[in-house]
C-alpha cells in the first residue's frame, strides 16, 4: 500500500486555480521529489494533504486514510516543515519545541536535545531573536522530534547555509534509512537531484512528468556542445531526441536522448573545431518543462 | 489542555495589564464618591445645568449621589465599556492571531482536531475573563465598603458588578465568531474599538430618544440599572437574548472553523 495516494486532486480558490488535477503515489521508504516553478501548485497540494485547506475535487490518502477525515490521526506520524517558518515570537526556542512535543503522546526531550546539538541551535534564545536560518532549524527540529514516518518538506532548504544544508540532508537520509518516507518539494532541481529517488514535475496545477532518478541517470541523456569553423544552421539539428537547442553563430548546445551512433553520424558531417559531450544535470533536462 | 495552558501563558502579560487598568479605574472613580456625597447640593445644582437630553443619554441622574449603589449605577456602564473592549479584543485575537502571525500551519498540522484547538482557546479566554471579574469584583466591593460611610445593599452591588462579566461574555462571543468567519484580520484593535463603540453609540442614541425597541440592538442596554435597582433582578428577556447571542456565536464559530481554509503564509 502506498504511503501517499493523491487522486485527481483539484483546488480552486474561488475562481483562481490552486491545482487542476494532481495525481501521484509515494511508496513506503521513498524520497519523492516534487518539483515545479513557483505558483505551479506544490504548496496547494501539500496544504491539502495536511488538511489545512479542503479540496474542490479529488482526494488524498495518507497511510491509506483520507487526509481530510482522519487528519489528526494521520498527523501523529507526519512531520511537516513549511517553506517559511513562523512561530510565537515571545517564546524561547526550547519552550516552542516542548509545546510542539506536547501534542504527541511520547517523550521527545532526548530527541530535541540530539537534534539541536546536530544543528547547533541555542534553545534558550527567544524566537524573535533568532536569525532566519536559526528559525529554520527550529522548524526542522519541530518537524522531526516525534520521529514521523512521513516527512513533508516544502522548499526546506531556503535560508540554510551550505554547511547546514548538508547536515540537514544527511539528517533526512538518516531518517529515510530508519524507514521514513519523504516528500520533498522544491523548485531547485539540483537539491532534488542530490537526495530524491523519484521525481514528479508539476506545472500549472498538473503533474506533467514522473521519473525515477535511476532511470534518469541510466538513460542516455547527453549534454552536447559543439563549435564549428563555419556558421551553423539550426535546422541541421532537427533530429529526434534533441531538446533545449541553442545555436549562436558558430556554436550550438543541446540535450540529446537517443542512440549515440545516430548523433555521432550527424555531427561527423560538420566541420567541427571543438566538441564536448557530458552528463547533463536534472535542471538542464527538465528546463523545457518549465518554459 | 496543552493549548489552554499555552494560551494562558501567551496572554499573561496583556491580561494583567487589563485587570490592573480595570481595577485602578474602578478604585479611582469610587474614591471620588465621598466628595460627591458630601457636596450633594452643589453637584445637584451643577447637573441641573446640563440639558436633560444629555443627562439621559449618559445616564446621569441627580439622586445617584445619595448612596454608593446609586453612584455605582452610573459608573458601571463605563467599566462595562472598558471590559467589553478587553473581551472582544481577546475573543477576536485568540484564533485570528494564529493566522495573522502565520503560526496556524504549525498548530493545525499537529495531531489535534480543529474543534479541540477552538475549545482550548475558548476555555483559555473564559479563564482569563473569569479571573478579570474575580479581581474586579473583589476590588470593587472592598473599595465600596471603604468609601461608603453607611451600609449598602451588597446583593444589589453584586448584581450591578456582574453586568461587566455578562457584557464581556457577549462581546467575547461576538469577537470569536468574527474571527472564525473573517479570512484574515490584520489588526484586531481597530475592529474591536469600532464594534464596541458602534454599539455604545447606539445605546447613547436610544437612551436619549427613549426608544425601548432599540434596546434589543445593543448589549449596552440589555442591563437597565434603574430596573435592577428597583427590582433587585435582571430583566429576563434580555438575559435570555444575551445568552442566545453567546450560544449561537460559539456554535457558529465552531462549525465555521472546522470547515474553513487556512490561508497560506
Amino acid at each position: 500500500m502506498p504511503v501517499v495516494e493523491v487522486k485527481h486532486l483539484k483546488k480552486y480558490y474561488g475562481k483562481s486555480r490552486g491545482i487542476e488535477d494532481v495525481d501521484f503515489n509515494i511508496e513506503a521508504g521513498e524520497i519523492f521529489g516534487f518539483i515545479g516553478p513557483n505558483g505551479a501548485g506544490k504548496s496547494t497540494t501539500i496544504r491539502t494533504m495536511l488538511a489545512l485547506i479542503h479540496p474542490t475535487a479529488g482526494s488524498a490518502n495518507i497511510f491509506g486514510k483520507d487526509c481530510q477525515r482522519y487528519a489528526p490521526e494521520i498527523a501523529r506520524e507526519v512531520g511537516y516543515l513549511p517553506s517559511e517558518v513562523f512561530y510565537y515570537d515571545t517564546m524561547r526556542a526550547g519552550d516552542l519545541l516542548r509545546y510542539s512535543a506536547s501534542f504527541y503522546k511520547k517523550d521527545c526531550s532526548r530527541r530535541i536535545r540530539e537534534l539541536s546539538d546536530t544543528l547547533d541551535l541555542d534553545l534558550s534564545k527567544k524566537i524573535d531573536d533568532l536569525s532566519f536560518g536559526n528559525r529554520k532549524k527550529v522548524g526542522i527540529i519541530q518537524g522531526l522530534l516525534h520521529e514521523p514516518s512521513l516527512i513533508i518538506l516544502d522548499e526546506p532548504s531556503i535560508g540554510l547555509d551550505p554547511l547546514m544544508q548538508q547536515r540537514f540532508f544527511s539528517l533526512l537520509l538518516q531518517e529515510n534509512q530508519r524507514g521514513a518516507t519523504i516528500l520533498f518539494s522544491s523548485h531547485i532541481l539540483s537539491e532534488v537531484q542530490k537526495i530524491c529517488g523519484r521525481v514528479a514535475i508539476i506545472k500549472e496545477g498538473r503533474i506533467i512528468h514522473e521519473e525515477k532518478m535511476s532511470t534518469f541517470r541510466e538513460s542516455s541523456y547527453k549534454k552536447v556542445a559543439v563549435e564549428s569553423a563555419t556558421p551553423l544552421d539550426p535546422a541541421y539539428f532537427q533530429l529526434e531526441g534533441i531538446t533545449s537547442l541553442e545555436t549562436n553563430g558558430r556554436s550550438a548546445s543541446f540535450i540529446y536522448r537517443g542512440s549515440v551512433n545516430v548523433l555521432m553520424q550527424r555531427l561527423a558531417a560538420l566541420n567541427l573545431s571543438n566538441v564536448s559531450i557530458g552528463e547533463p544535470d536534472l535542471e538542464e533536462v527538465f528546463l523545457h518543462y518549465y518554459q | 489542555m496543552n493549548i489552554l495552558m499555552h494560551e494562558l501563558r501567551m496572554y499573561r502579560r496583556s491580561t494583567l495589564t487589563w485587570v490592573m487598568a480595570l481595577a485602578a479605574t474602578t478604585v479611582f472613580f469610587l474614591a471620588m464618591f465621598p466628595a460627591f456625597h458630601r457636596e450633594t447640593a452643589v453637584v445637584t445644582q451643577l447637573l441641573g445645568a446640563f440639558p436633560q437630553l444629555f443627562r439621559e443619554a449618559f445616564g446621569v441622574s441627580v439622586d445617584m449621589m445619595v448612596s454608593v449603589v446609586g453612584y455605582y449605577t452610573f459608573l458601571i456602564g463605563y467599566i462595562a465599556l472598558v471590559g467589553a473592549v478587553q473581551a472582544m479584543n481577546l475573543g477576536t485575537s485568540l484564533l485570528s492571531r494564529e493566522i495573522s502571525g502565520k503560526t496556524a500551519d504549525f498548530l493545525l498540522t499537529k495531531p489535534v482536531t480543529r474543534s479541540r484547538v477552538v475549545l482550548g482557546k475558548l476555555l483559555a479566554g473564559l479563564v482569563i475573563l473569569a479571573f478579570t471579574n474575580l479581581v474586579f469584583i473583589t476590588v470593587s466591593c472592598a473599595t465600596a465598603f471603604i468609601v461608603s460611610s453607611e451600609s449598602f445593599d451588597i446583593k444589589l452591588y453584586l448584581l450591578l458588578s456582574f453586568i461587566v462579566l455578562f457584557m464581556q461574555l457577549i462581546f467575547y462571543a461576538i469577537g470569536f465568531v468574527i474571527s472564525t468567519i473573517a479570512r484574515r484580520i490584520k489588526s484586531v484593535l481597530p475592529l474591536t474599538l469600532g464594534t464596541v463603540f458602534g454599539f455604545y453609540i447606539i445605546s447613547l442614541f436610544s437612551s436619549a430618544i427613549k426608544d425601548d425597541s432599540l434596546r434589543y440592538l445593543t448589549p449596552f442596554r440589555f442591563f437597565d440599572t434603574a430596573y435592577i435597582v428597583n427590582h433587585a433582578a435582571y430583566e429576563l428577556p434580555f438575559v435570555l437574548l444575551g445568552l442566545g447571542i453567546i450560544v449561537v456565536a460559539f456554535g457558529v464559530g465552531f462549525v465555521v472553523y472546522r470547515r474553513r481554509d487556512i490561508p497560506a503564509a
